[in-house]
């Protein structure tokens, strides 16, 4: 018995240090946020706790229901996007062909920066003063800063899907092209062997050993899109914007009695972020069992 | 290399390597106007070229413009790039002083907590930044943490620990325990074994999670932002001003984009150096290998 | 040198024991193979002498000397791994000499000793070499003389030959063999290969889920199997169940066989008999057949470097004779087998669980 104890011991000094911090500093910040939201913030003259009268604010509030749409459509489409592209660029660079070395330490160069960097390059290229709009004045295809379409500060929001898929494409090729280069070669020489024709090889044998990296990826993607502030903040409309910049302007007002809302507005986009996931997990589990994988 | 072993007849597709090319184009390309718009002075619309450049007006100006300006103390570039290298390294170290006991005992032992304790450390990674950030600030303020580099320093290991515990954990699987079964037989007590056997075997998986913690804390915008109010400056928060208050093509702004990216390109080489191979970036295997023990 | 002696050893991992109340006794010097199929304990035990596994009863004696309590780095042992384990960030000759820096001794004074016991397995060329530039066979002679240079008093051998194809296995056995007699060192090697067992070891024991079935020398283990399932695992040997009818005379589906072994079983019992391949003769069908003797027709031919091997189909049943070479029966010629009365062994029913392919 004293061996299981000493186990057991050994098991949760192991953990301990790395769950302390996590603990103080993870779970602590979203229980004072909680408790905000739920009307107890002392320091603000805000007790009411318990009360979800925040909570129906936001809820109520045609603000909070276009931004939380907007949030969905900045977070689905570059997903989407650099999910395709990304697992498409790691299917072609496959096989190591001469410089491909060099290409790939480039391509992983937009994946160590930091995405403000992405934010940078829009703004140069895609600004209406910016590079494409010169080159497209050059060609006279414009004729003033005012004809090139508005791709920053818009609602259609194209200037931070651009800084995102600047990150997000190559982030994917980079997680698709290891499980790739896991991939046993003779796999697919079997499956050749066998009468598979180059792409169906690929199709049958390889794509499907990939995708829980190409689902991991993505995620992964989601999960950065959907909670995102400095790139809205900085290439997005002043409204409609996303609930992160939402919750961060109302919780900058004068009023520090509606910072309540603002934390509100933070532990639902949590819990919208938490629950999709959980659901593309689960409808991804249903699909490789019905595939008899798991 | 395995594939090189078995050449497989089948080359790149023509549409495949004008992809790839086109890709190379939209993710490396941009650097350039950005290397351009740092040196020049004057660049009107719709010139595609600016018309004066840094080297011309170097005299003509009574303060120092572009790189001259970012270079000089007056930017305060250089405190930024020290804090956050300093900042990193610190974030790096903790980090690894936390995460390997709690990556060995996930790795190398099966309790009954195990999926709870893995799911909990995917949490930070799901739930979004700005939730954490906004509580974090609040129990900082309490806690005189607010506006220090200890506090920065915390709220950077939150997203930086659990990367880095992915990591080690996969290393430590990797590892097989019969290196440490061998030398006991051959004599080597607990500290001997470490310091021959253990630490050697797994020093290029700590340098990787290591160099990893230091690239997320030097990346990491928004958690600066908010516990540093407005008052320690890395190199994200002051490329974040830049970006809000310059133009299309600011040369400082421009300058600022290069530098920022400076970090995570060393981290490129650092990364290939130690792992010899061209897909380091990609992060630690999801799935954990079975384990060859008894 | 010491002797090693388990006495009522068992083991459990969380379940029901993978070792019962094992006894087991090597005498100072020589070789013991513990032969089982995989899952059957064996590197249990072993790692349980090394000290690497802590028996939940019994006891575990060097020359009588408990040793229980000494973790494995003092327990003066020497042991080889399935796989080879050489340390991947040490070249050969600090691997080899890993042992003795445990002891405090420095590289330099190590050197000798080092270069002594890589001569041993044929591999001083190769003392500045790293791990990965070896082959597998080169890789578990280090391991080899690694296990050996701080003259241990016991060593271990978990399987050194199953990861090595055929030519080189015969070459490491020739070499374990050497290294063990010029060192006499007390060896304990575990294997599911009934003939690297039976080359390498003095004493052996075939071992069936966590108890030994049977033990004694190779020769005994071959020729004197105790029960179906111990025979069974050996191989080379035809089984047969027959109905005891009188002493010495069994009726078995290929007929009645003439025994010289059931005397002592009494009529119309049911019993299994073993006749080793070898013991078998085959010849030309021709008039005047002597006792024991059965027509069959040949059913399959192998020819081996030495012998040949028949299958003989005898009423439907199957049976394997291993000839000399001087004549040879093509297939589906009709032939007539002999067994040897005296060679027919009668064979202890085996418990239920140790069933095995033969």
């Amino acid at each position: 018995m004293t061996g299981r104890a000493r186990r057991r011991i050994a098991i949760l000094a192991g953990l301990a240090p790395a769950a302390v911090v996590l603990l103080a500093l993870f779970v602590g910040p979203l229980v004072v946020a909680l408790a905000h939201s739920l009307g107890h913030a002392p320091i603000y003259r805000v007790t009411e706790f318990p009360t979800l009268r925040y909570y129906a604010a936001i809820l109520a509030s045609s603000r909070f229901r276009v931004s939380l749409a907007y949030t969905f459509y900045y977070a689905i489409v570059p997903t989407l996007l650099s999910t395709i592209v990304g697992t498409l660029l790691a299917l072609a660079m496959r096989r190591p062909v001469r410089g491909s070395r060099l290409l790939v330490f480039f391509f992983r160069l937009p994946v160590v920066v930091p995405y403000l960097v992405g934010a940078g390059m829009v703004v140069a290229l895609f600004a209406n003063g910016g590079l494409l709009a010169r080159a497209l004045f050059a060609l006279d295809l414009i004729e003033s800063t005012g004809d090139f379409p508005r791709i920053l500060f818009s609602s259609g929001g194209w200037g931070i899907m651009l800084a995102y898929l600047f990150k997000q494409i190559p982030f994917t090729f980079v997680i698709v092209s290891s499980a790739l280069a896991a991939e046993d070669v003779e796999l697919e020489q079997v499956a050749r062997t066998l009468g598979a024709s180059p792409l169906r090889a690929l199709w049958h044998v390889i794509v499907p050993r990939t995708i829980p990296a190409i689902i991991s990826a993505s995620l992964l993607v989601f999960a950065f899109n959907f909670q995102t502030y400095e790139i809205p903040y900085l290439l997005g409309a002043t409204f409609p914007n996303t609930v992160p910049v939402e919750a961060l302007r109302v919780f900058n007002l004068i009023d520090v009695r509606r910072r309540p809302e603002a934390m509100a507005y933070l532990i639902v986009i949590t819990l919208f972020s938490g629950v999709v996931m959980f659901l593309y997990l689960r409808a991804y589990r249903k699909w490789e069992r019905s595939k008899g994988r798991v | 290399m395995r594939q090189e072993l078995h050449g497989m007849p089948d080359r790149p597709s023509a549409a495949a390597r004008v992809f790839v090319i086109l890709m190379f184009a939209a993710f490396v390309a941009p650097f350039v106007p950005l290397v351009v718009a740092s040196f020049s002075f004057r660049w009107h619309w719709p010139d595609l070229l600016p018309t004066r450049w840094l080297w011309n007006v170097r005299d003509e100006t009574p303060f120092p413009v572009g790189w001259d300006y970012l270079l000089s103390p007056v930017s305060r570039l250089g405190s930024a790039f020290a804090n956050t290298v300093a900042i990193g390294l610190v974030v790096a170290a903790l980090a690894l002083m936390t995460g390997v006991p709690a990556a060995y005992v996930l790795a190398r032992y099966d309790f009954r907590a195990k999926g709870v304790a893995e799911f909990f450390l995917l949490l930070p990674i799901i739930v979004p930044q700005v939730s954490i950030g906004i509580g974090m600030l609040l129990l900082f303020m309490r806690v005189g943490l607010f506006r220090t580099y200890p506090g920065i320093v915390l709220a950077h290991l939150v997203p930086a620990l659990p990367y880095a515990i992915r990591i080690l954990t996969a290393m430590f699987q990797n590892l097989d325990p019969g290196y440490e079964e061998v030398a006991r037989t051959l004599g080597a007590d607990r500290l001997a074994r470490l310091r021959h056997v253990t630490l050697p075997l797994i020093a290029a998986g700590l340098a990787t999670a290591g160099l990893f913690a230091f690239l997320i804390s030097t990346n990491i915008f928004l958690l600066t932002f908010l516990i540093s109010g407005g008052r320690i400056a890395t190199l994200p928060t002051m490329l974040f001003s830049h970006i809000g208050s310059g133009g299309p093509l600011d040369a400082t702004t421009a300058g600022l984009v290069l530098i920022v990216s400076v970090p995570g390109l060393l981290f490129l080489f650092i990364a290939d150096r130690i792992t010899g191979s061209g897909l380091s970036l990609a992060t630690a295997p999801a799935g954990s290998r079975a384990k060859e023990d008894r | 040198m010491s002797s090693i002696t388990l006495v009522g050893i068992t083991k459990s991992y969380d379940g029901p024991a993978v070792i019962a109340d094992l006894d087991l006794h090597v005498d100072t010097g020589t070789v013991f193979g513990l032969l089982g199929p995989s899952g059957c304990g064996k590197t249990t035990t072993l790692k349980m002498i090394a000290g690497l596994l802590e028996p939940d009863a019994g006891d575990i004696r060097f020359d009588g000397a408990s040793v229980l309590a000494l973790p494995p780095e003092k327990r003066r042992i020497g042991m080889v791994f399935q796989q080879p384990l050489l340390f991947p960030h040490l070249n050969v000759e600090q691997n080899v000499g890993f042992g003795l820096r445990m002891q405090g001794m420095r590289p330099r004074d190590a050197r000798p000793r080092v270069r002594d016991c890589l001569a041993m397995v044929q591999l001083e060329r190769f003392a500045e070499r790293f791990p990965h530039q070896l082959s597998g066979g080169q890789q578990q002679r280090v391991a080899l003389a690694r296990a050996v240079v701080t003259d241990p008093v016991v060593l271990l051998l978990d399987e050194p030959l199953s990861n090595l194809d055929s030519r080189l296995r015969e070459q490491m056995r020739q070499l374990i063999r050497g290294v063990q007699e010029r060192l006499k060192i007390t060896t304990i090697f575990v294997s599911h290969d009934q003939e690297e067992a039976s080359e390498l070891s003095d004493r052996m024991a075939v071992m069936f889920d966590g108890r030994l079935a049977q033990s004694g020398r190779p020769y005994d283990l071959f020729m004197r199997p105790e029960s179906t399932a111990v025979a069974r695992f050996l191989g080379s040997t035809n089984l047969l169940e027959g109905h005891v009818r009188a002493p010495g005379l069994l009726d078995t589906p290929i007929g009645p066989i003439a025994v010289s072994c059931a005397h002592g079983v009494e009529a119309g019992r049911t019993v299994t008999v073993s006749v080793r391949w070898e013991h078998l003769a085959i010849r030309p069908v021709s008039a005047g057949e002597p006792p024991n003797s059965f027509c069959g027709i040949v059913r399959d031919v192998v020819f081996g470097p030495t012998r040949i091997r028949y299958t003989v189909e005898i009423n439907d049943v199957e049976i394997i004779v291993v000839a000399p070479t001087d004549l040879e029966y093509p297939r589906n010629e009709p032939v007539v087998v002999e067994i040897p009365a005296r060679h027919v062994r009668l064979l202890q029913e085996a418990h239920a669980s140790a069933t095995l392919p033969g």
